[in-house]
């Protein structure tokens, strides 16, 4: 972080709520719910739909233009049938309640709960959702991103698929699979607030791991560590092994550890220790 | 509506960070104020939202506070209202963007000086520590626009701050 960021970041973090503003917007909130008024729904759900939605498939925006145009046609025709305006507007309010409530459903199915990186040389990160499956596949750096494009021109289709599926599928690439030799290491990260879902990706991961012809490992990483580290273009392990070794070459960047591959890391820094 | 003690526990938890992203985006306390005010009126009415975990409340209150704060510079600009220029209440003392040895008041001037995007992006990622690929999904964006916003943005705080 350079300095001009360091200065960013502090200025942010002195700033402080005013006092007495969480007890006026209380006050706010309170007051509107005694009086019954509801003036900022149309705001709320427009705002809703907006940032409840993740990065959405060509496929899932198509979707959802198919049912808003729906929708749309349909408080047409209900606008020029009838003559009378209540019962319009009524129907237009159902109609607007139902879109927006399945644009909500349809976002809050789209939020990953945990994220998996997968990490030799080539690095990927999997978003996965509160069922286990991946909703989204990234590669951490460009070889991960070859792996995915991979994946793709063969119509390996990730998303959706369970993790220990997708695990699989991006093991068994030649991106993964032409650089894995006996004494490669493959790396699991495991980022999930769930403790429960935590245990059960980990489970997954091991089980992958176990049939692999090389060794593996699968740890549990907090969202701070995971932050920087795909910021670096690495998953955890790979970017703590990173850390480590330029603690005992301080000639090395970060930039140089990310070209390594998890052995060549651990290798080096044996080497290092060695000295 | 949603129950009294979810709002104020919510105001309690990430009061801070929403405030942040209102002073980011408007330069007056009073409007900062009532965009605040906004974004958890809207959370109170958004009863039937759930959410997968914390970190996708924080994101979603950072999202509509930065919608909520946008809103108010168009509607300003509509009615020829300068927003930022208007007339501040006087801040408090131990305010410390009025403490001109910090320095914090240039450092916050500069990113809010910078186009959006980068400056959402780039606020994301140095003040609330969110990584690209989260971004970008709060952005509904793709991951290499986002990294590209992060680094166009970074480059021209530098170049404002040195």
């Amino acid at each position: 972080m350079t300095d001009a960021e360091k200065r960013v970041r502090e200025a942010f973090d002195a700033l402080e709520v005013p006092p007495g503003l969480n007890e006026r917007t209380l006050s706010f909130i309170e007051g509107k719910r005694e009086s019954g008024t509801d003036l900022s729904t149309s705001q709320t759900q427009a705002n809703r739909a907006k940032v409840a939605a993740p990065k959405r498939s060509r496929r899932a925006k198509a979707a959802i233009a198919t049912i808003a145009a729906a929708a749309c046609l349909a408080l047409a025709f209900v606008g020029v049938g009838l003559l009378d305006r209540n019962p319009a507007e009524e129907s237009a309010s159902s109609q607007h309640e139902q879109l927006s409530q399945q644009l909500a459903e349809s976002a809050a199915e789209n939020w990953p709960t945990a994220h998996v990186a997968i990490d030799m040389n080539p690095s990927i990160e999997l978003a996965v959702k509160a069922d286990d499956t991946v909703l989204e596949a990234l590669g951490l750096n460009v070889d991960g991103a070859l792996v995915l494009e991979e994946l793709d021109e063969k119509n390996v289709v990730l998303k959706g698929m369970p993790l220990d599926q997708a695990i699989r599928a991006l093991v068994e690439s030649d991106g993964f699979a032409s650089r894995m030799t006996a004494d490669s290491l493959v790396a699991l990260s495991v980022t999930c607030e769930d403790e429960q879902q935590r245990q059960r990706l980990m489970s997954m991961g091991n089980e992958c791991l176990a049939a692999l012809p090389c060794a593996g490992t699968c740890q549990a990483v907090d969202p701070a560590e995971r932050a920087a580290a795909v910021e670096a273009g690495m998953g955890v392990q790979r970017y703590r092994a990173a850390q480590e070794l330029m603690e005992l070459d301080p000639g090395l960047t970060l930039e140089d550890c990310s070209a390594m591959s998890m052995r060549e890391l651990r290798s080096r820094i044996e080497a290092e220790e060695a000295r | 509506m949603r129950p009294a003690e979810d709002i104020e526990g919510t105001l309690e938890t990430y009061g801070p960070a929403v405030w942040r992203i209102c002073m980011l985006h408007l330069r007056n306390q009073a409007d900062a104020q009532d965009a605040y005010q906004e974004t958890f009126l809207k959370y109170a009415l958004a009863d039937e939202k759930r959410f997968e975990g914390e970190e996708h409340r924080k994101a979603w209150l950072l999202r509509v506070a930065s919608n909520t704060c946008k809103d108010m510079l168009k509607s300003a600009a509509r009615r020829n209202v300068a927003l930022d220029e208007a007339k501040a209440p006087d801040p408090p003392a131990t305010d410390p963007l009025e403490q001109p040895e910090s320095g914090y008041r240039e450092a916050i001037d500069a990113l809010r000086a910078l186009d959006d995007p980068p400056r959402t992006p780039l606020y994301l990622s140095l003040v609330e520590g969110y990584p690209a690929t989260e971004i970008a999904r709060m952005l509904d964006a793709p991951i290499n626009t986002v990294y590209s916003w992060i680094s166009r943005g970074k480059k021209q705080l530098k170049e404002a701050l040195s």
